[in-house]
């Protein structure tokens, strides 16, 4: 069984047109899987259908075969944890506490010395030591999608949603945080969901891909989507794919 | 270089506990200063005398002394403390729920919802004054909310020109209270509406002691989802916080607390804007710390400008005209911070 399943589901915003229409596919535990879709295709809103940042006005998704709307708020997030693409709190917390507040599903009233070391546990394993007392307001953009991570890893869940976490960041720290994901995915199996700009990190991270256009979905293997074919009909580019040092890559034709 | 961060940390740590202790010295020197001046062992004895019926060091109790202390300047100090702690409780828990550092009961319109509730009760005794100023108090957070809400998102600045408008509403609305209201009653609303301590008795202090607890016992349990809730809907509800749950929560705790001040003492502005921002610049942004560390430093606040309200010269001058001077420039400070920042 998978342990995430969308059974039919269709969302829209405020009674217009749906942005996604009847779309079913599942994804498998200890799996990384990458939404690729061009912008306003409904990927991250696919995407927030799971943690319910939206509902769908038709369809349902299961996890571990409970439908999430069955799902009470903090279960949910004991189970799913999101990393946004970007968080800007009004107030300077520091980065220790930005980290902290991933324990608030197991929080009733303020954290107890086993949150404390779960967090000094994923800060260890970040490795960043360096800014856990600097305020988060106050940090660069790679630093900030690391601290994100890190609240989602302090959260300790089965299945963790990453929106775009490399859309504003340069190519060593997309490197970077490509890194862990593989590595987290790899020594915790946790189980991961990323909408994704750019398909040579979905080629590079992705056991799946999910393909969002036109209010459908259509999800496979990411040897078997990621074809010129497809590309061209996702994007309406040109591309052509080749092998490099065992890792596949994908070029696309730049003149119009 | 970890020494002097060592040593930083450490002295941020003392200065953090000689501020959750502060209230003591300030109260025990409240009670001494005064037009009958008394020792801080006659102030000590007094209270014992009256609570348990015995003296710690053997002071001569003098009757006017005791009549001095107990039925007057004491249910007036613990009521500044009172009112000084909740104003700055709610203000933090405003700023933080509404992502703003420049909202507080008074910029919100609360304090003026809530003085033209109380008025209103005053002047036509229709409802309890308490009930009345906290109806109020929510009718004007409701519509400064409502307002300033604009699809899903809450800007910095509309949520304060929100806020001075129903502020003005509300003013407006209390000003033709005092048109129609009894001439003899007339000076009293006045007087009250600047924000004022000298009718303090101690029915003032027990009609309003119990919705402040209930208030601050509110706040307090979830003061640590305070901070998630800062963080906005969308991450409060990724974190597992219902938003709309714990800021309703919230929300009435907070109003419960301005407006139970406000229905006692008239409008007493800028106090819940400056003492959690003052916390805040000495020990950080963490609610966990920054609901009891304003508590403590508002009650000190409030009750060491009232002293000064009262001693200063010989009419008293309203403690709401201290702490709005004081304010005043406070708030401008932060605006250009904000501003320079960007509005949202």
């Amino acid at each position: 069984m998978e342990l995430i399943e969308y059974k039919n589901v269709s969302i829209r915003y405020e009674k217009g047109k749906p942005v996604i229409s009847n779309v079913s596919f599942g994804l498998e535990k200890g799996s990384i899987t990458a939404f690729l879709g061009p912008n306003g295709s409904g990927k991250t809103t696919l995407m927030s259908a799971l943690n319910r940042l939206v509902t769908p006005f038709e369809g349902e998704i299961f996890v571990d075969g409970i439908s999430i709307k069955d799902i009470p708020l903090k279960k949910l997030a004991a189970k799913i944890a999101t990393v946004p693409q970007f968080s800007s709190p009004s107030f300077g917390y520091s980065v220790y506490n930005m980290i902290l507040w991933g324990r608030a599903p197991y929080i009733s009233y303020t954290p107890k010395s086993e949150d404390y070391r779960i967090v000094d546990e994923t800060i260890e394993r970040l490795k960043i030591e360096r800014l856990k007392d600097k305020p988060f307001t106050e940090i660069s953009g790679g630093e900030k999608q690391l601290v994100l991570i890190a609240r989602a890893m302090a959260q300790k869940t089965p299945i963790v949603l990453m929106d775009e976490p490399t859309t504003y960041l340069d190519i060593k720290n997309q490197i970077k945080i490509l890194n862990i994901v593989k590595e987290i995915n790899a020594s915790d199996g946790v189980t991961f969901a990323v909408t994704l700009h750019d398909p040579n990190h979905a080629l590079y991270i992705a056991d799946n891909v999910v393909m969002v256009s036109n209010g459908s979905a259509v999800k496979g293997k990411t040897a078997d989507m990621m074809t010129e074919e497809n590309i061209r009909k996702l994007y309406d580019v040109k591309s052509s794919f080749a092998d490099i040092g065992g890792i596949r890559y994908m070029a696309v034709d730049y003149r119009d | 270089m970890e020494r002097r961060k060592f040593d930083k940390s450490s002295k941020r740590r003392s200065l953090e506990i000689c501020l959750y202790f502060i209230p003591i010295p300030v109260f025990l020197t409240a009670l001494c200063i005064g037009a009958y001046k008394l020792r801080i062992t006659e102030v000590i004895d007094i209270i014992l005398y009256k609570i348990c019926g015995y003296t710690l060091f053997d002071s001569r109790l003098k009757a006017l002394a005791v009549k001095a202390l107990f039925d007057i300047r004491l249910p007036r100090v613990i009521l500044s403390m009172l009112v000084g702690a909740a104003l700055s409780v709610s203000g933090a828990s405003f700023q933080s729920i509404m992502k703003n550092p420049l909202v507080e009961p008074y910029t919100l319109g609360v304090s003026s919802g809530a003085a033209f509730g109380a008025a209103f009760s005053m002047a036509f005794s229709l409802m309890p004054v308490q009930i009345s100023a906290f109806a109020f108090a929510m009718l004007s957070i409701a519509l400064c909310y409502g307002i300033a809400r604009q699809k899903e998102q809450l800007s910095v600045i509309s949520l304060i020109l929100a806020g001075i408008v129903i502020s003005s509403i509300f003013t407006a609305a209390l000003s033709a209270i005092q048109l129609f209201v009894d001439p003899l009653k007339l000076q009293g609303l006045i007087f009250w509406t600047m924000g004022a301590f000298y009718t303090t008795t101690w029915s003032k202090v027990f009609s309003s002691v119990g919705f402040m607890a209930a208030g601050f016992a509110l706040i307090f349990i979830f003061r640590w989802k305070l901070n998630i809730l800062s963080l906005g809907d969308q991450e409060a509800k990724i974190l597992g916080v219902n938003p709309a749950l714990y800021k309703g929560i919230i929300i009435f705790a907070a109003t419960l607390l301005a407006s139970s001040s406000v229905a006692v003492t008239g409008i007493i502005s800028l106090v819940g804007l400056m003492i959690p921002h003052v916390c805040r610049m000495l020990f950080g942004p963490d609610n966990k710390k920054l609901v009891p560390l304003s508590m403590a430093l508002g009650a000190s606040y409030l009750t060491v400008v009232d002293t000064f309200a009262r001693n200063l010269f010989t009419f008293e001058i309203p403690v709401g005209i201290f702490t709005t001077f004081l304010g005043a420039p406070f708030f401008i400070i932060l605006l250009r911070k904000v501003r320079s920042a960007g509005w949202n």
